[in-house]
């Protein structure tokens, strides 16, 4: 899957998530597909805008507290039980691992799992994908 | 016709079939009802066709606690009453508002939305509203739509806005109606009941130019707002000490406004989702505005009470938000980032509470009536209602992909804000249940025990929802109206 796919169509196949209609549609940089990297560095990839990320997940950050969690356990964290799947997406093909983020980005809303960063509610996962690329060195993003 | 009190010669008893009590929004709705009628009406009015600042200066009290507007800037004390000064803002409770509540202590209304539906849509036309049409769809424009959220858990509505000056809009008709005896400038003072304060012998009336007399009628209903409503049943004391009306200690309790506040702010995900359903615009006659309540199947999962979220302002963002705005356009798919956020005014249902009251104060206005202490008291689950209610629509934002919420509140039951207000809604003093342990007045706005007298206004609500009151309250008072007709035929 290249940058610039469909991503309406990528979401028609995402469990739940058919009804949405625009939601995360145009989401992600989606920088190429192939099997490229580990977990942290897909997560990363997920992210266009990497600025505008990091300035959010530094936020972020400052709301976790000081135990500052490095980019590799805030991947995991993402991940969570469902590590493996997301390292075999991450490695294979990153447009699915896109799909899980996206799929438990809109789960979060539907359960009430809420971030605050300066009072803006985002969703857990988002607020977590912000951290991660605010921990990357800006040349890793 | 219209009078002037101030010419009828002292210690005159005027003899009348109803005498009420207030010429505002609901004693002007009820006295129409007869105009041109077999009836003769008197109305009792304090004020004059125009502001007076000595008039207006019986409406003073002490505010205790919370604070609040002055009591004389929330509202307004001559002929029309606080509708020569309102927004004209109008929407109809919901049917759960009348339900009994498990998680909201002192709710259920006598009847539902089903008694008060007829009556409600006579209000309409009292207040020159459009048709009783309040869902989105009937006033959805084309090319701004309500948001189109993915879930129910909050709805689309809209307020119809006509805010008329009831004085203008009928003071003529009832100038022409020979029955009707509209006497300006006469301020009840006492209502005089008999030995055991089963019937009302008479209203004492005093004007400020020293001029005193009587009216006594088959029924009197009191309907002079929400705060004067309890006073003035608390200052009738010459049978009981603690007021008429007031055997079980419920007259002045459970006052309840509507708290007003910015509490969020809505950064859309696109520059391009319209907003416009939601600003106040031109629909014929009248004007329309869309808001945000939750629904009735969130209020029970949650617990929580209603309220309202309506447009408030539109900002530019700063440096963050700006970043934050591109983040969340990708995360939601939008090509075109917002440049704005939208801040929302909630106005939120109070629930009753006995400690939240209208007391009389040792001092007395210029006409020797004990002035009020008003002592607004809020509980946890107002406040709950409020924070679980930026969630809910943060939550119901993301979902849709059409953005997020900003939540500007501490996440607790108590603190609230320092831009906290009231929207000048005074409810639920003189209570509606059909048990007196329990209310002051029954299902027909009667005084418990009190066989004639009654009562018109937000005053009597058991419970508030979060729709603007006056609508409801000429429904009730056109209820009553009927009701009373049928007792006098
Ligand atoms: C600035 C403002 C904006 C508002 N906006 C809205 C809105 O958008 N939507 C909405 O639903 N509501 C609004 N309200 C509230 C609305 O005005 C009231 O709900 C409504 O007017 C109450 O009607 P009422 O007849 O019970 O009382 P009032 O309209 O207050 O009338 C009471 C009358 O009784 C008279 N009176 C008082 N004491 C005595 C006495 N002792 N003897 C004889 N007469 C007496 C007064 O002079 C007055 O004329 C607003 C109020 C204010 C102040």
């Amino acid at each position: 899957m290249k940058r610039g796919l469909d991503r309406r169509a990528l979401l028609r196949g995402i469990g739940g998530a058919a009804a949405l209609g625009s939601v995360g549609s145009g989401l992600l940089g989606l920088v190429g597909c192939g099997p490229s990297g580990d977990l942290e560095t897909g997560l990363a990839a997920c992210v266009a805008d990497a600025e505008a990320a990091r300035v959010v997940g530094a936020e972020v950050l400052v709301a976790l507290g000081p135990s500052l969690p490095t980019a590799a356990e805030l991947a995991q964290r993402l991940a969570g039980a469902a590590r493996a799947e997301w390292e075999d997406r991450a490695s294979t093909d990153r447009a699915r691992l896109f799909e899980a983020v996206l799929a438990q980005h809109l789960a979060d809303f539907d359960a009430g799992r809420l971030f605050g960063v300066r009072g803006w509610l985002l969703s857990q996962t988002e607020a977590q994908l912000c951290a991660l690329v605010a921990r990357r060195r800006p040349a890793e993003v | 016709m219209l009078n002037d009190a101030r010419e009828v010669p002292d210690g005159t008893l005027l003899e009348t079939d109803v005498c009420i009590i207030g010429g505002g929004a609901a004693g002007i709705s009820m006295a129409r009802e007869w105009a041109g009628s077999s009836l003769d009406v008197t109305l009792l009015e304090s004020g004059g066709l125009a502001s007076d600042p000595r008039t207006q200066a019986l409406y003073r009290g002490r505010v205790f606690g919370r604070s609040y507007f002055r009591l004389d800037e929330a509202r307004t004390r001559h002929f029309g009453g606080s509708t020569n000064c309102w927004h004209g803002m109008c929407r109809p409770l919901d049917p759960l508002d009348f339900e009994e509540r498990a998680w909201v202590p002192g709710s259920g209304w006598p009847f539902g939305l089903a008694e008060l539906r007829p009556h409600y849509e006579r209000a309409q036309r009292v207040c020159g509203l459009a048709a009783f049409e309040y869902g989105a769809e009937r006033w959805t424009l084309e090319g701004e739509p309500p948001i189109a959220f993915t879930d129910d858990a909050i709805e689309s509505r809209v307020f119809q806005i006509a805010p008329r000056r009831f004085a203008s809009l009928y003071g003529q008709a009832l100038e022409r109606a020979r029955n009707v005896n509209v006497q300006l400038n006469a301020n009840l003072i006492e209502l005089e009941a008999d030995a055991d304060a089963r019937r009302v012998e008479r209203a004492q009336v005093a004007t400020l130019a020293g001029g005193r007399f009587a009216v006594r009628a088959r029924h009197f209903v009191l309907a002079t707002g929400g705060i004067e409503n309890a006073r003035l049943l608390l200052a009738s004391r010459g049978v009981r000490s603690a007021g008429l009306g007031n055997d079980f200690d419920l007259v002045g309790r459970h006052f309840m406004e509507h708290p007003h506040l910015v509490a969020g702010a809505w950064l859309p995900s696109s520059a391009s989702i319209p907003i416009g359903f939601y600003r106040p615009r031109r629909a014929g006659e009248i004007h329309v505005a869309g808001l945000l309540t939750p629904s009735a199947r969130v209020q029970r999962e949650e617990r929580i009470l209603s309220f309202a979220s309506f447009f408030s302002r539109a900002a530019e963002l700063p440096d963050f938000e700006g970043r934050l705005t591109r983040f969340i356009a990708e995360m939601d798919g939008a090509p075109d980032p917002a440049s704005r956020a939208v801040f929302f005014m909630n106005e939120v249902e109070q629930a009753p509470n006995p400690w939240s009251r209208v007391r009389l104060t040792e001092e007395r206005d210029a006409l020797g009536v004990p002035r009020v202490q008003l002592e607004w008291r809020l509980s946890p689950i107002d406040k709950r209602t409020l924070w679980q209610g930026q969630r809910l629509l943060a939550r119901s934002l993301g979902r849709a992909g059409l953005g997020r919420l900003q939540v500007l509140l501490e996440e607790d039951e108590h603190s609230w804000p320092a831009n906290l207000g009231g929207g000048r809604h005074h409810m639920g003093t003189t209570r509606m249940h059909v048990d007196p342990r329990h209310g002051v007045v029954d299902a027909n706005c009667r005084v418990h025990g009190v066989a004639n007298l009654h009562v018109a206004g937000s005053s009597v609500f058991p419970t508030s929802g979060s729709a603007n009151p006056t609508l409801t309250l000429i429904a009730l008072a056109l209820r009553l109206a009927d009701h009373l007709k049928r007792e006098l035929r």
